[in-house]
């Protein structure tokens, strides 16, 4: 307080000299805006500039985008054509046998007494709707691209679960006849071997060798000279 | 500025893993092919060891049809056909087929090649090679087919020296199957159902097999070699009108071709040729899609290993591995069943030998006692079809088990033929004052062709002296030309009905 009180005599001074600072102050303002707006319009007016003068170093951009557009296009032709993808849409036998994995597996189906009546579709694939067919195909297309890219199959293949479903169905689609009075016995059974499938146990557990035998390593076909692809 | 960045950007993004995976891609296309790359067998190499260097199973199992070694002589089963082919080689000797190991060596032991003594001689054409060896392909491609076709069978002695072989069936640049003989492929454009463009590989699987299991004859074919007028003997499929027996019947009637004339009843005679092939896709088997080597050719595993057996030969011995593909049943049930399908045909065949060489005897009685052309002209007729019809019912082996329906009705047509001549020959020989005649006794091979005029001894002693001079040479000088593979003869023994 007396700290205060001992300044107090040169206040009315002290608001003058404050109205002067408040007035340079103002005036300072006053050029400072001005001058910011001018260095605004100024920057503007570089940007404007610059915007004019860039469009001769856009344009390249530009272009370099569009050539990146054509070359990728290009490289998914090309991959579709390597890749045979379109193929895959189809339902020959001879697709599956794009990649050498399948070979054995086509080579003992060609040997077998499936041949003439069912391919490769016709008990890997559901056939209840066009639907799940293509999805089972998409599915089933994406697990071997990615075990045939990063090398992840071993020489011995074994059927998914979700596929050895679909197989046991086609199995009973076209042996309706046939297994009709052990489905209906079926109904008696325990299913201690499995209880998700029909009958228990699947088709295969007994009838082994249909239709690719045994037998079906990789290597086990050495000379496919009917499988060769072109 | 910001949108061609963003889609730079974007399209570096996608562009670098559809590049990788196309990578990947290209590396497992190469291991494919590297998988299916072809071994460096010369193109056209004759000698099946060469390519069994590189087809070890293939080559072990096509060598095991050295197993089928047994020597049938068909003419002792059945005298009659002594008498039905008098005047043909086929009454010399006629053996049931061996293994493919012995084609070519059976083909030049038989006496129906004769006893040529240098390259000019002997009783048959360059034809009678045809089928016997990977070195025919070989020898059209150098001569010409037409050349090839052109003078005696022992003018290429020393040149056909491999038995049927790789080379036959298979196309070494490639492996596939392939069509080495241009006489099938005209045959099956001309008969139209299957065009040679067409086929598929399953047809493949029977068709290299009726490069030879078909019925053929030489046509005769006058071609200018440089201005020499010369004469081919051209094996010529008959499939113009279509594969059946009547069809080929017509096709050779047509214009009146035969193979020889009977020196007996003066028939001008039709001789059939294994048409394999062609009753085969009568059959239900075919039918249903299967070739030839689905059954004879079984898919069989050796260790952990799958192959195309090479042992050509009965699907009886391998029943596990070919009917029980498709069929249920035991090994014994379909014994039996093949068994009962023979004898069926057996019965209608001797049936018909039998009244078959009576009509030639019983015409030959009408001829001497002054028949005219005239009144024999219907009864030769009959004989003429009712001959090829017995031939062609049983002339292919496996007929009665490819198309047991087809041959049995062929079988029937040519009992009805026969008895048909026989019931005309009555009549003229009633006419001429022998209404009782009873043909002679031909019970035995020695009576049969001792009732031809045969001179066997003869046929024998001149046989075995080219044995002993002209095939050896033959071999001798063809391993001095490189072209004879000592290995497809490894353990042959001279082996003959006459022996």
């Amino acid at each position: 307080m007396g700290k205060g009180s001992a300044r107090s005599p040169s206040r009315p001074e002290g608001v003058n000299a404050l109205k002067v600072a408040d007035r340079e102050k103002e005036e300072r303002y006053e050029t400072g805006e001005k001058n910011w707006k001018e260095a605004c319009r100024a920057i503007r007016q570089k940007i404007v500039q610059c915007n004019r003068e860039k469009g001769a170093t856009g344009l390249p951009m530009k272009y370099a985008a569009i050539f990146a557009v054509i070359v990728t296009l290009g490289v998914f032709a090309n991959l579709v054509h390597e890749s045979k993808m379109l193929s895959y849409l189809s339902s020959d036998p001879r697709a599956c046998i794009n990649c050498h994995t399948m070979t054995t597996h086509y080579a003992t189906w060609e040997h077998s007494s499936h041949r003439n009546r069912a391919t490769c579709v016709d008990c890997h694939l559901p056939r209840d709707t066009f639907v799940n067919k293509m999805l089972a195909k998409a599915q089933d297309g994406y697990h071997h691209s990615v075990a045939m890219t990063f090398k992840t199959y071993g020489p011995n293949l074994r059927i998914s679960s979700d596929a050895a479903k679909r197989i046991q169905n086609n199995c009973i689609a076209c042996h309706q006849k046939t297994v009709s009075q052990m489905m209906a016995n079926s109904a008696l059974y325990e299913k201690a071997a499995d209880s998700t499938v029909q009958m228990g146990r699947r088709c295969w557990d007994c009838h082994r060798g249909l239709p690719h035998g045994t037998m079906r390593n990789l290597s086990a076909t050495q000379n496919n000279f009917s499988v060769k692809v072109d | 500025m910001k949108k061609s960045s963003v889609v730079f950007a974007l399209c570096v993004l996608a562009t670098v893993p559809m590049v990788l995976l196309t990578v990947s891609i290209r590396e497992n296309k190469a291991e494919q092919q590297a998988m299916n790359a072809v071994p460096p067998i010369k193109p056209g190499e004759t000698r099946s060891s060469e390519w069994g260097k590189y087809y070890p199973r293939q080559y072990d199992t096509y060598m095991q049809t050295k197993k089928s070694d047994e020597i049938t002589d068909v003419l002792k089963q059945d005298p009659a056909l002594v008498v039905m082919w008098a005047g043909y080689p086929f009454s010399k000797d006629y053996n049931k087929p061996r293994g493919h190991y012995y084609a070519l060596e059976d083909n030049i032991n038989t006496l129906r090649t004769g006893a040529p003594v240098d390259n000019k001689t002997g009783p048959l054409p360059t034809a009678c090679w045809t089928c016997k060896s990977p070195d025919v392909p070989r020898l059209i491609k150098r001569d010409g087919e037409m050349e090839f076709f052109t003078g005696k069978w022992a003018k290429y002695g020393d040149e056909v020296v491999n038995t049927i072989g790789c080379g036959d069936c298979h196309d070494s640049t490639t492996m596939k199957l392939t069509l080495t003989r241009d006489y099938l492929k005209r045959g099956l454009d001309a008969e139209g159902s299957l065009k040679t463009a067409d086929v598929t590989h399953q047809d493949m699987r029977s068709l290299v097999c009726a490069q030879c299991h078909a019925e053929y004859y030489f046509k005769k074919t006058e071609w200018d070699d440089k201005g020499e007028k010369k004469t081919a003997m051209v094996v010529t499929y008959p499939w113009n009108k279509g594969m059946s027996a009547e069809n080929m019947e017509e096709y050779y009637d047509s214009y009146g071709f035969s193979d020889w004339t009977h020196p007996l009843s003066k028939t001008p005679m039709l001789k059939a040729q294994h048409p394999d092939y062609e009753t085969f896709v009568t059959g239900v088997h075919s039918r249903n899609g299967l070739s030839c080597a689905d059954c004879h050719m079984p898919y069989v595993q050796e260790g952990g290993v799958k192959f195309t057996s090479h042992k050509v030969g009965s699907p009886l011995d391998n029943i596990a591995n070919t009917c029980l593909n498709c069929h249920q049943g035991t090994e014994k049930e379909f014994r039996a069943t093949v068994e009962r399908k023979l004898a069926r045909k057996d019965e209608l065949a001797k049936m018909a030998t039998d009244i078959l060489a009576k009509a030639h005897l019983e015409a030959a009685k009408a001829w001497s006692l002054g028949a005219t052309e005239e009144e024999m002209k219907p009864v030769l007729q009959d004989i003429r079809h009712g001959q090829w019809r017995w031939d062609y019912a049983v002339a292919g082996h496996g007929a009665f088990f490819h198309a047991p329906e087809e041959t049995l009705r062929v079988l029937a047509g040519a009992i009805n033929k026969g008895q048909d001549a026989r019931v005309k020959l009555r009549v003229v020989l009633a006419k001429h004052n022998a209404a009782d005649y009873v043909a002679p006794d031909f019970s035995t091979k020695e009576k049969a062709q001792a009732l031809i005029g045969m001179d066997f001894a003869k046929l024998v002693e001149e046989k075995k002296t080219f044995l002993n001079t002209l095939k050896q040479e033959w071999f001798k000088k063809s391993e001095a030309k490189g072209l004879y593979d000592p290995a497809s003869r490894k353990d042959m023994m001279l082996k003959t009905s006459y022996n």
